[in-house]
């Protein structure tokens, strides 16, 4: 309700709704970022790119649908482009290491959440991004569909298909 | 490992740390988006014959290309068929135009496909159409290459002297009707679905001149010639018309 009227001002013209959608959404989609960028600073380039790219569109006639699948859409898009052209594919350690924390549980813990990211780095592209969308942004799945542009009955399986094969793969690290 | 536990991990692995945005970067974020929206404001919009010649080279040699080694095996494959003898009759060779024609129709459902699927999100932020009247664009490239098939198979069939003026008619209707149906569907059936419609569409002209051809062979004789004419013509009228109302109708009207 909220977004819709902030996009309804938007419309209008209304620059305040601008800085209030952009406030809403921008930490979320810098987090998205993050996992795919090698570090914090091209990470928060993605980000701006995705929300430059996103107000050329919204606003004009054809645009419809949910803002936020739309704000994710771009935001896979720019990180694959980048991907492509400007980013390593490696991921440096101290970027994985800097976003887990070390002040909670123990070692044990830690240990599980490093390798739950990288078996989650290890899944096919589609399956990250549903896992990725599900667990880290914290999307619906009707949401993660509309982002990806596949049916929801393809969410629900490859999530599980995915969840199975990290459990089976902790388990077999154990 | 318990389903609600395992999600948790997951959650836990995978949120990290919160994304702590400073002051200083969130209004410097604040500000580009302010400057990119007032220059949004101001741009000036692409009209629909701009946009139509840009989708030509935005389609990309790769698309033109496949376009053009398809024309041109089906132009080989016909010229072997208007040699055989059991097609050397004007029946046949009309039947066998009206099917390649609706057939060839259907090539330009991938590149439809392709095109939604991408989303084309920059050429609609310059353009400021809807993804539908972009595709309609492309449709209208793709049509024209349909057109260029077509023009092939009657200029090889009246190399064969199989074809006259009389049995263009044999290729202008299916080639309207298969245009008219992609424009219907283009704007009034949803986008995910444009191609299954389209398949059973295409499928069921097909089938009529399959049933046609056996039960009343005599329609491709040329005999319905004003009935045919009279139906190109509407068809034609209804296709201008479309054509007229994309080029002049604001995006809000068009599609309702």
């Amino acid at each position: 309700m909220r977004e819709e009227m902030l996009l309804k001002k938007l419309k209008e013209g209304e620059e305040s709704a601008l800085e209030q959608l952009v406030s809403l959404y921008y930490p979320d989609i810098l987090r998205y970022c993050i996992w795919h960028a090698p570090d914090r600073y091209l990470a928060e380039d993605a980000a701006q790119e995705t929300f430059l790219k996103a107000i050329n569109y919204v606003g004009t006639c054809g645009f419809s649908g949910k803002f936020k699948a739309f704000l994710y859409k771009i935001a896979l898009n720019t990180c694959r482009d980048m991907k492509k052209s400007k980013w390593s594919k490696r991921l440096p350690l101290d970027a994985i290491a800097d976003e887990i924390p070390y002040d909670d549980g123990g070692f044990k813990e830690i240990e599980e959440m490093f390798a739950i990211r990288a078996y989650t780095r290890g899944l096919d592209d589609l399956s990250q991004e549903i896992v990725l969308l599900r667990f880290r942004q914290n999307l619906k799945l009707r949401e993660i569909a509309e982002v990806l542009g596949v049916p929801m009955r393809t969410v629900q399986s490859r999530m599980r298909t995915a969840l199975r094969r990290i459990e089976a793969e902790l388990k077999g690290g154990r | 490992m318990a389903g609600s536990d395992f999600n948790k991990k997951m959650k836990d692995a995978l949120s990290g740390r919160a994304v702590e945005v400073s002051k200083a970067r969130m209004e410097e974020m604040l500000l580009l988006t302010k400057i990119q929206f007032r220059k949004r404001s101001i741009k000036k919009r692409m009209g629909f014959g701009e946009l139509l010649l840009f989708q030509i080279r935005f389609t990309g040699m790769r698309i033109w290309g496949v376009e053009i080694v398809m024309a041109f095996f089906l132009g080989l494959i016909l010229q072997g068929f208007f040699m055989e003898p059991c097609f050397f009759t004007p029946r046949k060779a009309a039947f066998l135009l009206s099917c390649v024609t609706i057939a060839a129709s259907i090539l330009l459902l991938p590149f439809l496909y392709r095109s939604f699927r991408f989303q084309m999100m920059e050429v609609e932020s310059a353009a400021y159409f809807s993804i539908r009247r972009i595709l309609i664009c492309r449709f209208f490239l793709f049509f024209g290459g349909e057109v260029v098939i077509a023009a092939t198979v009657c200029i090889i069939g009246y190399m064969g002297q199989l074809v006259n003026g009389s049995m263009l008619v044999y290729v202008l209707i299916p080639l309207l009707f298969t245009g008219d149906g992609v424009l219907f569907l283009l704007k009034k059936a949803s986008l995910e679905k444009i191609v299954p419609h389209y398949l059973v569409y295409a499928g069921a002209l097909l089938a009529f001149l399959f049933v046609s051809y056996y039960a009343a062979p005599w329609i491709f004789d040329g005999r319905l010639l004003a009935v045919s004419l009279c139906a190109g013509a509407a068809l034609l009228g209804y296709f201008i018309y479309q054509c007229n109302r994309l080029v002049k109708c604001p995006e809000e009207t068009l599609f309702v």
